[in-house]
């Protein structure tokens, strides 16, 4: 039951956070949906990734977005100050397509997802341990990404632009 | 006197395993799709591009959501461990994605992306030529187009590139196409 109340706070807060005028409230909102989303992967036993969905989506993205809206200290009356309607009804209506494709197939799916799964220890050992042998060198090329994207905020970021 | 019977207060155990039961994990897959679906409206419909990436967190947390779902049921951690990655390369678009809005707002002091149109229906005027080094580069215009006519031979690589300025200059391939 516990997964319903998550995933309605979560699809609520998702909702919320798409039809804010206010990029802060926005963000907000984002952090409420990230939490409901880590009590659905406690609920699925998946405690390893919902430490991390905590520390790195709530703690650190949410805070480098927040930075840099405040950084911008946006006026909501600036925003959408010119509105069009044809791109939100068109915006509306591609994900609606889309909700009723994926719908469509998750229901005709040949998978069995109603199925009991068997147990699974999904605790940071078990995953470390998987990090650490058998996906060592995504793992490691990762590092690489990461600081390629640190170079890549740095220069972007840079007063002259050459 | 028999004992009263006294409500207990006590909840019956295991109620915390029931009520955190796992749940049927198709719900758990739909509610990922409809997550996604918010994640596109918010990229599709809105023009604060901080809006936008926000959306697009939406959108990737809806896919880890499935990886978790399927992780589970194939009881299978490769899916948690891609999550991981997932969240790795999440961090790092988002750096760069707002290192973006902050270069575009001090250029042009929006995030609207839809005063953000350079590259919609503008007229680059004629395109400039590729020339080698040493030689002057030629702008093509109609002095450059005559000059053109007067050199017997010129290559395939010129002659492109006249014919494009000749279109943008004037509308129409006509007059040079002959001569070619």
């Amino acid at each position: 039951m516990f997964f319903y109340l998550f995933a309605l706070v979560s699809l609520v807060a998702a909702t919320l956070a798409v039809t804010r005028k206010n990029a802060v409230a926005a963000a907000m909102w984002l952090v409420l949906m990230f939490f409901g989303l880590a009590g659905i992967y406690v609920v699925l036993e998946a405690y390893f990734v919902a430490a991390v969905q905590i520390l790195v989506y709530a703690g650190a993205i949410m805070v480098l977005f927040l930075f840099v809206i405040m950084l911008l200290d946006l006026r909501t009356e600036e925003l959408e100050h010119r509105p069009m309607p044809r791109l939100k009804a068109l915006g509306v209506l591609g994900a609606a397509a889309f909700l009723g494709t994926a719908v469509f197939a998750v229901l005709a799916s040949k998978i069995e997802l109603g199925a009991e799964p068997p147990p699974l220890e999904a605790g940071a050992g078990a995953i470390g341990e998987a990090l650490f042998n058998r996906w060592i060198l995504a793992f490691e090329v990762t590092s690489f990404l990461l600081l390629g994207a640190i170079l890549g905020a740095v220069v972007l970021t840079k007063k002259k632009l050459s | 006197m028999s004992a009263a019977v006294v409500p207990s207060l006590a909840l019956p155990t295991g109620w915390l395993t029931g009520l955190a039961a796992l749940p049927a994990l198709d719900h758990v897959v739909l509610l990922s799709v409809a997550l996604f679906a918010v994640g596109l409206v918010g990229v599709m419909s809105r023009r604060n591009i901080l809006v936008m990436l926000l959306s697009v967190e939406i959108m990737l947390n809806a896919a880890n959501l499935a990886l978790v779902a399927f992780s589970r049921l194939h009881a299978n951690l490769d899916g948690q461990v891609f999550v991981f990655f997932t969240m790795t390369v999440a961090a790092a678009e988002v750096a760069v994605g707002l290192a973006i809005v902050i270069a575009l707002y001090r250029l042009r002091r929006t995030t609207d992306v839809g005063e953000t149109t350079e590259l919609h229906d503008v007229d680059y005027g004629p395109v400039p030529v590729l020339k080698l080094e040493g030689e002057a580069p030629v702008h093509a215009h109609d002095e450059a187009h005559d000059k053109a006519h007067d050199e017997a031979a010129h290559d395939d690589a010129h002659e492109l590139a006249h014919g494009q300025a000749h279109d943008a200059g004037h509308g129409g391939p006509v007059g040079h196409g002959g001569q070619s």
